[in-house]
């Protein structure tokens, strides 16, 4: 947590600062872009080298999948409900 | 977008599954680890870049905090009636649920505090809620509005999922994603256990 923070701080330090071009900000996007390919491949690989998870997968996994997406999906809409009460604009 | 997503995720389940050796999971988790820290790197520039946003954001104020209450409500309103439904105590429905997506955590506490069965569930489940989070970011983004992008993600909109949000979205749903991830985290030592005795 605390690298996540050290990294997001000397990020819009160097973003404040470094007086970047446009091109250097399109450059930084889409080197966002592919680095988050390669960490979703990374976590999809921790994900299938994860033994214990994947030979518990077919006991819990319907149970599991059952909490996950519905406590995505009531997220989803309590967001939403509150997005459209207090941050409508523009 | 989401389209690349689905195809990297499952590329790496494959070549976890088949090809990688047990041996190189540290090396992984260094190369994922690194990956984050250079994408969260990447989302500090843009953030810098439009310093506009740091504006915005102090003249939407506490409301900011709407989005992780609406979370919080959202999740344990989805433990509940998924305790209804599976039939299994509401306390450690409610407890699964308040990891928001933190799976290394919340499955460590449970499978302390509750029994291995437990923890392996939320442990599960919030992997599940992740690759969830991971799929649909974009098409709520699209199809929504920005805030909600941010809904399934949870407490993983500081780190993992804010790549993909900041990609989908805006500067400033960008950072309002951060400290919505930040305060969700802070809560799960706190709600996890406290649900569990409810």
């Amino acid at each position: 947590m605390i690298n996540v923070l050290i990294s997001l701080f000397i990020g819009v330090f160097i973003g404040s600062f470094a007086n970047l071009n446009k091109k250097t900000v399109l450059l930084n996007s889409k080197l966002q872009f592919f680095g988050l390919m390669l960490l979703l491949f990374f976590m999809g690989s921790s994900i299938g080298m994860n033994e214990s998870l994947l030979s518990n997968l077919k006991t819990i996994g319907i149970d599991s999948f059952a909490y996950a997406s519905s406590a995505a999906f009531f997220s989803i809409i309590f967001v939403y409900m509150t997005t459209k009460k207090f941050f409508e604009r523009s | 977008m989401s389209i690349g997503i689905i195809i990297s995720v499952c590329t790496g389940i494959l070549f976890g599954f088949l090809f990688f050796p047990a041996e190189i999971k540290p090396l992984i988790d260094q190369a994922s680890g690194f990956a984050l820290y250079f994408l969260i790197l990447t989302v500090g520039i843009e953030l810098g870049y439009n310093r506009s946003v740091f504006h915005r954001l102090r003249v939407l104020g506490p409301k900011v905090l709407l989005i992780p209450l609406s979370i919080i409500f959202g999740s344990l309103t989805g433990g509940l009636l998924t305790s209804i439904m599976l039939n299994r105590s509401i306390g450690t429905s409610l407890s699964i649920a308040s990891g928001f997506g933190w799976y290394s955590l919340s499955g460590i506490l449970l499978t302390r505090l509750a029994n291995a069965e437990i923890g392996a569930i939320a442990f599960l489940s919030n992997v599940f809620r992740e690759l969830i989070a991971v799929i649909i970011i974009p098409l709520l983004a699209k199809h929504l509005n920005f805030l909600t992008s941010i809904a399934p993600a949870g407490a993983t909109s500081m780190d993992s999922t804010l790549p993909i949000i900041s990609e989908a979205t805006d500067s400033e749903t960008a950072l309002i994603s951060f400290i919505n991830g930040f305060t969700l985290s802070a809560l799960v030592p706190f709600l996890v256990p406290f649900f569990l005795n409810f």
